[in-house]
Formats: C-alpha cells, structure tokens, sequence
C-alpha cells in the first residue's frame, strides 16, 4: 500500500502505479505473476511464517531531499520456491513446482535480492521523472518476528499487490515533507535484458 | 574455458550466475562481498570478474577502484550485474573501466555472450 501523507495524491497513485509496474515486470521474470489486491485484502495479512524484505529508502537531489519510504515484500517459502532462478533447478533436472521449498534462509536471501530488484526498477522510473533515490537499508526478517504497527491501513491509499502462483503481498508507503510532484504514472515497460553499456 | 570470479552478497544470485557459467564451460570462483573479492583477485588468476554493485563492508565499485589502484590483477575485466541504474554509479563505473553494465534481472545468454567476448 501507499501512504500519501505528504506526498501528493497525484504522487501517490504515480509511485503505486511504478511498484505494480516494476514488481510485475521482476516477478514475472522469475515466473509469478502479480494481481491488484482485492478490497478484502488491502490490510496486509501477515502469516507466521511469512518471509519478508523491506527496503528503506531517502530522497536524492532537490525535488526530493525530504522524501522517504518503505518498499515491503512478503511471501512465503514455498512461493520464493517458484520464483527461484530456472539455472537451480536445471542441473537436477528439477521444476519450481516439483522442488521443495527453500530452507528459510536460502527464502529470506531470494525475498531481499528481488525486493532489490523491484526497488532498482521504481528508482529507474523516479529517475526518469527527475526524482532520485538511495536505498538506506535492506532488512530481510521472519513475519514471527515482525512488528507492523506502522502500518495504519487508514493513512494508506493506493493497492496492494498479490499473486494467484502463491501467498505474496507488495506494498509501499512513502512519506515526504514537502508535496512531491512526480506528474503522470504512464511509464514504459522495461525489459528484461538490458545493459547500461 | 575460463576463471571467472563472481561477487554478490546474495548467496542465491552467487548460485545463479555461478551455474550459467558453469554451464558455458567456466570454472566459477565467488566472493560475497568486496573484500571477499579482493582476497580471491590477490588469491589467483581470474579470466573476468562479474560483480554486484550494493553490498556490505565493500561495494562493487568501491573493490574496482582497489584492483585498478592496486597490484593484483589492475586490468581484471569486470562486469557489473546490479539493479542500480543511477548515473553517478554507471559513469563512475565506465571511469574505472568496466566492460559492460548489466541490470538485474538479467537474460543468462547475454551474460555468457558478453564474458564469451572478454575472455575469448
């Protein structure tokens, strides 16, 4: 979910539309596919055993010194199984389906690097927009361990995201002092084998 | 075929790339972080180094600049494999020579095409 607090509606519904589009666009690389959340399942529904990355991030630049914000990924192991690369499953012979389910730690180290990779991909989105980006900090935790309490569904706009392959929930909050103008969410798709040079 | 050295502290895109280039043909030597990378450049010789941009006690670019300044290998062909895209890091990095700049997530056979070209 998206929190608009400061940051403009305009702005909220842009940087929601670039975590669909940019976590659609990753997960699908690794063979999930993402849905807009139903309006029963805007609250985020934790489960215990839920593996979870959440990214923090700052403002760079001018226009967005005082913007801050949270990316949040969680799933479960068994579907950060579907999602793993196909070159780990290749070599056994093996398919997503037919694979066991990470062991935890293996589960938290896939959550954080895709969560870094759909952050990398709203980023580039910002950065078209003139508005930069710094990652502050990625933390991967267990749901058991998890405190949400930040999270007030009533200060939150926006959807969430989930995917009919597996329990996942993607979801944002942003917060910036001043109003943050980001202007309209079309963005063009970014494919999946690019290089900077 | 060739060494090729491996740097990202995600244990699973370690495995991942690991296994494409072992497949190609490649031996695989991999690091989780900078200075882990820097041990394994002053350890042995490296045909190429493919190298993850943010990660702990040393970055990426950071583990570039002490090769190039250092005496272990300075000319080490790298490519980067990061999800970052800002310009200040994609310029700094074409400063210290990397070969190319690959953004997560990345299509395998481009990667082996690329290090197939550097180490040829």
């Amino acid at each position: 979910m998206l929190s608009s607090d400061s940051a403009t509606p305009d702005a909220a519904h842009t940087l929601a539309s670039f975590l669909e589009l940019s976590a659609r666009e990753v997960l699908a690389h690794y063979g999930l596919r993402l849905d807009v959340a139903g309006d029963d399942e805007l609250r985020p529904r934790l489960l215990e055993d839920d593996v979870i990355a959440i990214l923090r991030f700052a403002g760079t630049g001018e226009q967005a010194r005082d913007l801050r914000g949270t990316l949040v990924l969680a799933t479960n192991a068994e579907t950060v199984g579907r999602a793993l690369p196909d070159s780990l499953y290749g070599a056994e012979g093996g398919t997503p389906s037919a694979t066991p389910p990470p062991p935890e730690h293996e589960a938290l180290d896939w959550i954080g690097e895709l969560g870094n990779q759909v952050l990398g991909r709203v980023k580039e989105r910002l950065l078209g927009r003139g508005v930069g980006v710094s990652v502050q900090s990625l933390e991967t935790i267990v749901a058991r361990d998890a405190d949400f309490g930040t999270l007030d569904p009533d200060r939150t706009v926006g959807h969430a995201l989930t995917s009919p392959d597996g329990h996942l929930l993607a979801w944002v909050e942003v917060h910036a002092d001043a109003p943050l103008a980001i202007g309209a969410p079309d963005s063009p798709a970014l494919s999946s084998n690019r290089r900077m040079y | 075929m060739a060494t090729i050295l491996v740097v990202d502290d995600s244990s699973t895109m370690r495995r991942h790339v690991g296994a494409i280039l072992v497949r190609a043909g490649h031996t695989v030597v991999d690091a989780r972080d900078g200075v882990e990378g820097l041990e394994r450049i002053a350890g042995q010789p490296l045909a190429a180094a493919v190298v993850d941009l943010h990660m702990p006690r040393l970055g990426g670019l950071d583990m570039i600049a002490a090769v190039r300044a250092g005496t272990h290998q300075p000319e080490l062909p790298v490519v980067m494999l990061t999800a970052e895209v800002g310009p200040d890091a994609v310029a700094r990095g074409q400063a210290l020579g990397v070969v190319h700049w690959f953004v997560k997530p990345f299509a395998p056979e481009a990667l082996v095409e690329a290090l197939a070209t550097i180490v040829r």
